[in-house]
């Protein structure tokens, strides 16, 4: 099939009938907030927190909006830019995350325009929030960022979510774990006052503890479905993931969730149990490290049609939790300390590995590790992003060492969160044909090493 | 008996500053362990206390980064990456133990991608809380039990309370040095200046504590008798902000109109400013103190009082600064890509020209190289104060 | 008394001498590679115009980029203050100023005759003349016509104005597509225009605003600039002098401050040789 003179199709790169439902739970989201807006009922701008946070705000009756998303929409429907050049000439460095610029412009505006969002403003906007809750874990913008927007609500608390961020060897040191939890739960229990204060409410425990429990469970289920992909040909890729993630990353506390996870599992499971891969023709499998370009999903389903490229797995920090050993648990009533353990283990999840082959961190990094042998992947495609420093840092490192310890080879193909055209399609396809070559010639080294999968 | 060819004060310091690991490389020569550390968050007294020297990693202005291409990405933290280049061409070949910590991510990073890629005897990274209220100081102090327990193995001894309370005296003695030379800078002209005290500082940075105390006295007696003191210029200038620790840099500021009279960053202030409070049990006031009086954006101040409030509280140190030392402009230096200090720009210009001072925000590229493009900046930062 | 004002920008050199009253003389040259030896040669110009030598001048200022390798000049001041005093004699009103040369770009905000604020763009081509340069090489137009040709477009294109390198990509790509070329020109004096607005807005853009350097030449910047600011600015009628202008009115300035015998011990003590790469003896 002659590929040279192709044009590039703007395919969604989705194979799965649940991942062109998914969209059904962002829309929700969007919804929850307006209505919160409607009722009065305050509405907090939040960072993603791994669910420690949403869990604890969602019970005691706060909606949260997420302006990271709200980011990736203005950049892929074009209405960032007005925003980064109001941030840029605010005096904020135009190196900063391009999510965060598109929020300080967004802000600028909304709050000269009296907190009404403007007319045009991308999706209608995100309404003025009652606080903001930052995180510090994963990367300084996250919680630098709503430092930030306090200039623009003038009013409106900073609340700061932390986590324990240990080294892979400091974890395992005698102790450390059963001290960072204990920690975690008294930090959380200040974040509870904190909400308790602002919202002149008390946090409804039992709620709390229904909500957590229904988030393990869906996040069981999405695990599974996880499990799942790791067979041969590959049942589901990574445009299905980077859809379906939204229910079990964003609201595991909703039974709407979990549902939509059962009928996940059983697509999977027929396609798994009838030998039926997501694309026709699967070559190579592929994992692909971190932030996926949002705006060029399609660009997958070219190389699957192009050169039988499937993204078998991907992105660990969308992934659910890896399974909790039961007698962690034991013992455990208080519903903060099941959600302190949510947190903290799905951070450190992968620590064992890292000890294992001897590298560091055991986030964003270990766990291709083990992805590339459950997944018998054959090569990492690593995406650096120019304004998203915490999903770039550990990239080439990652790249380096699977290459000498798995003989797993990588390719680097550069985008950005918010300026799209640093993602170069033609040069990204030319560097895919060549990589080819080097997942042919790696099979082939992994034999001799006696490690083929 | 005294050696009468033996460098001291000012000229001492400017040696150690242009060979800034030939004491290390000596000491380790004659047994003593070394042990290099990340930004000012590492409690040295822990490290001294054990007999070790502690030296700050730092970078090299003046060195172009060529190794770091292959492990780290370009947009990050300048700074940082030219500390890792210099860790893979050999620079510190010599240490024994490598502290990494989480002052930032661009500090989190690199410390991991260091350990993989430099080996080193022992290899530590201490976890900062980005909060310092509540629990987060027992937390860190969980954190800075297991830094001393490692270290313990380096040593092959425990820590007693009794040394550790000497190190931390000792330590606290130079920091009380280095703020009795600071006041030095409050005549006009300045009796020493920015190029000077710097390198002080770095001097101080790579020597033992002691020596550090001997270096600090002979250069607060030297310029409290000199008759060669600065010339008066037009600018009193605070620097807010990165890092400094090449003195081209400084030179090149100082040949602009502008006297640097204090420097707010992790070479200036901030790791000498308060004392270490002597407790009971002394990790507990070592944590207190470098969790919370070590004053950085790294750590996050709460805010939940309106955004005037939260200036105060974040900035009116910065007044106190300005007011005792006469300020009568401000430099906000952001190594490019610095996410702390970037994201602070509007707010830090807000609180200080609400002060009445005017600020000269400039991302830069730390390197030499780069700098002379800069003079235009500050002679003309100089001639707005003028 | 004669006053001199010499301004060595990167690309282009200008001297101007005045008298307490008015101007007398002005020289504009290409800079070229050896600036050094063109200071020298750029005053003995201006001189022998007026019929004038170098001992009637009271006092010279320099300023701009190679202000430091002028070794006859008394004093050293930054074009921004330069600039700013230059307009602020021309057009007293102005508060806001907007330098465009060929290499930076820079804003410069005046309250009462003095420097209050700058900023300056000396990083990113896209917001300075040689993203001009870049895209008028690209059509094959001269970069003298730009401007006018650009006026007679009735439908921009729209370029994106982040970075040079992608805004000629983008060119190249509408002209394969057969977009007219005084469209493409509107459409990157808009984009060059966004690009200097951003960075001026930092200082708070007030009225009057003025245009200065290279750029001031140039009326589809003028016109797209005016556009993005909302009302009209001054265009100098020569905009490229007002740096070395400025420097002749501190020039003016100084003597006051100096007594007259000072100022004779200066003039005679003036290095009157061009400073060479080597430092070799003087030339003259």
């Amino acid at each position: 099939m002659k590929t040279e003179n192709k044009k590039i199709k703007k395919k969604s790169g989705k194979t799965l009938q649940t991942a062109r439902e998914a969209g059904y739970f962002a829309k929700k989201m969007l919804k929850n907030a307006l209505q919160a807006q409607e009722e009065g009922r305050p509405i907090g701008w939040s960072m993603v927190t791994w669910w420690q946070g949403e869990l604890i705000a969602r019970a005691i009756g706060v909606e949260l909006v997420f302006p990271e998303n709200y980011g990736a929409f203005c950049a892929a429907t074009g209405g960032a830019e007005k925003h980064l050049e109001i941030s840029d000439s605010e005096g904020y460095p135009t190196t900063l995350c391009g999510y965060s610029r598109n929020s300080i412009g967004y802000a600028k505006l909304l709050s000269d325009n009296n907190f009404v969002p403007y007319e045009g403003a991308p999706g209608g906007g995100l309404a003025k929030p009652k606080f903001f809750l930052a995180a510090g874990v994963a990367c300084d913008a996250r919680y630098k960022w709503f430092q930030a927007l306090k200039r623009y609500f003038t009013e409106a608390p900073v609340w700061t979510i932390d986590l324990p961020m240990p080294g892979t060897k400091e974890f395992f040191m005698k102790g450390n774990k059963e001290l960072s939890l204990k920690y975690i739960v008294n930090h959380l229990k200040d974040y509870v006052a904190f909400l308790e204060n602002l919202l002149g409410t008390k946090l409804d425990y039992d709620r709390l503890d229904e909500n957590v429990d229904q988030a393990f469970k869906t996040l069981a289920l999405a695990h599974e479905v996880d499990v799942l992909r790791r067979a041969v040909p590959s049942p589901m890729v990574g445009a299905d993931f980077w859809s379906i993630m939204i229910p079990h990353l964003y609201l595991p506390d909703d039974p709407e969730s979990y549902e939509f996870y059962e009928k996940v599992y059983a697509e999977v499971k027929q396609r798994v149990d009838n030998k039926i891969g997501a694309i026709p023709n699967e070559k190579y499998r592929l994992m692909f490290a971190e932030l996926p370009p949002w705006h060029s999903l399609g660009f997958f389903g070219e190389l699957a049609e192009r050169f039988g490229m499937a993204i078998v797995i991907e992105s660990w920090n969308y992934h659910a939790i890896l399974p909790i050993p039961e007698e962690e648990f034991e013992g455990v009533t208080d519903p903060l300390e099941k959600v302190a353990m949510l947190t903290y283990y799905k951070w450190t999840e992968y620590n064992k590995v890292a000890v294992e082959y001897d590298v560091d961190p055991g986030f964003f990094m270990a766990a291709y590790f083990q992805f590339a042998k459950d997944y018998k992947t054959d090569g990492l495609l690593a995406h650096p992003l120019m304004s998203c420093r915490p999903a770039t840092y550990t990239l080439l490192h990652t790249k380096n060492t699977l290459e000498n310890k798995l003989k797993v080879p990588g390719v680097v193909i550069d985008g950005d969160i918010i300026d799209l055209r640093v993602f170069n399609e033609k040069e990204a396809f030319s560097k895919m044909e060549a990589f080819v070559e080097t997942m042919d010639h790696y099979r082939e080294e992994r034999k001799k090493a006696g490690i083929a999968w | 008996m005294k050696d009468v060819n033996k460098k001291t004060g000012l000229a001492r310091a400017k040696d150690i500053y242009d060979h800034r690991n030939k004491r290390a490389r000596e000491l380790k020569a004659e047994g003593k362990k070394i042990v290099g550390y990340f930004c000012c968050f590492p409690p040295v007294e822990i490290m001294t206390a054990l007999d070790f020297l502690p030296i700050r990693l730092l970078g090299d202005m003046d060195e172009p980064i060529t190794v770091a291409d292959g492990y780290l990405p370009t947009v990050m933290c300048i700074f940082y990456r030219s500390t890792f280049d210099l860790g893979m061409k050999g620079r510190f070949n010599f240490i024994d133990g490598f502290i990494g910590s989480h002052a930032c991510d661009a500090a989190e990073r690199t410390s991991y991608i260091w350990s993989n890629y430099i080996k080193t005897p022992c290899n530590f990274f201490l976890d900062l809380p980005h909060v310092d209220k509540g629990e987060a100081v027992n937390y860190f102090k969980v954190q800075l039990n297991y830094l001393k327990e490692t270290l313990e193995g380096l040593a092959g001894k425990k820590l007693g309370i009794e040394p550790l309370k000497e190190a931390i005296s000792l330590h606290n003695k130079q920091r009380k040095l280095v703020r009795e030379l600071y006041y030095l800078r409050k005549p006009d002209p300045p009796l020493i200046n920015g190029s000077e005290v710097l390198q002080v500082i770095i001097s101080i940075m790579m020597i033992p504590v002691e020596e550090g105390n001997e270096l600090l006295q002979e250069v607060i007696d030297e310029v409290k008798t000199r008759r060669d003191i600065p010339d008066k210029k037009i600018g009193r200038l605070l620097i807010w902000g990165s890092l400094i620790d090449n003195i081209k840099f400084t030179d090149l500021i100082e040949s602009s109109g502008l006297n640097i009279i204090v420097e707010d960053t992790a070479t200036g202030t901030r790791p000498f400013w308060h004392d270490i409070e002597e407790t009971e049990d002394p990790l507990v006031g070592v944590a207190r103190h470098y969790l919370q009086e070590v004053k950085c954006p790294r750590t996050f101040a709460e805010t939940d009082t309106s955004y005037r409030e939260d200036l105060e509280n974040r900035y009116s140190y910065l007044k106190d600064f300005a007011k005792y030392w006469k300020i009568n402009g401000v430099f906000g230096n952001i190594i490019r890509n610095c996410d702390i200090h970037g994201y602070e720009v509007p707010a830090v210009k807000d609180y200080l020209e609400s002060l009445g001072l005017p600020v000269l925000i400039i991302e830069q590229d730390y390197s030499t190289a780069s700098l002379e493009p800069l003079r235009t900046r500050f002679q003309a930062f100089s001639e707005t104060i003028g | 008394m004669f006053y001199a004002g010499l301004d060595i920008g990167s690309t282009i050199t200008k001297v101007v001498i005045k008298n307490e009253r008015k101007i007398c003389t002005t020289v504009i040259k290409p800079t070229g590679a050896e600036h050094r030896r063109l200071a020298n040669e750029i005053m003995e110009e201006a001189l022998s115009k007026l019929n004038l030598s170098t001992a009637n001048i009271s006092y010279i200022v320099a300023t701009g980029y190679g202000r430091i390798n002028v070794p006859f000049a008394d004093k050293q001041v930054t074009e921004i203050t330069c600039h700013m005093r230059g307009i602020n004699w021309l057009f007293p009103n102005v508060k806001t100023i907007i330098d465009i040369g060929g290499q930076d770009s820079k804003g410069i905000k005046v309250d009462n005759g003095k420097l209050v604020n700058f900023v300056m763009n000396d990083k990113c081509a896209a917001g300075t003349g040689r993203f001009l340069e870049v895209i008028s090489d690209v059509l094959g137009v001269k970069l003298e016509d730009i401007g006018e040709i650009s006026l007679q477009s009735t439908q921009p294109t729209n370029i994106s104005s982040i970075c040079t390198v992608f805004a000629e990509q983008e060119t190249l790509l509408q002209l394969s597509k057969g977009t007219s070329v005084e469209d493409i020109l509107a459409g990157i004096h808009k984009a060059n225009a966004s690009r200097i607005y951003s960075m001026v807005k930092k200082i708070k853009v007030e009225k009057d605003v003025a245009i200065t350097g290279g750029g001031a030449k140039n009326i589809g910047l003028c016109r797209a600039l005016e556009e993005r600011i909302g009302f009209p600015v001054i265009v100098p009628p020569e905009p490229l002098i007002t740096g070395a202008l400025g420097a002749a009115l501190i020039a003016s300035e100084e003597t006051k401050k100096i007594g007259e015998k000072e100022l004779t011990e200066k003039q005679l003590n003036r290095r009157w040789e061009a400073v060479t790469f080597f430092d070799e003896k003087p030339t003259k």
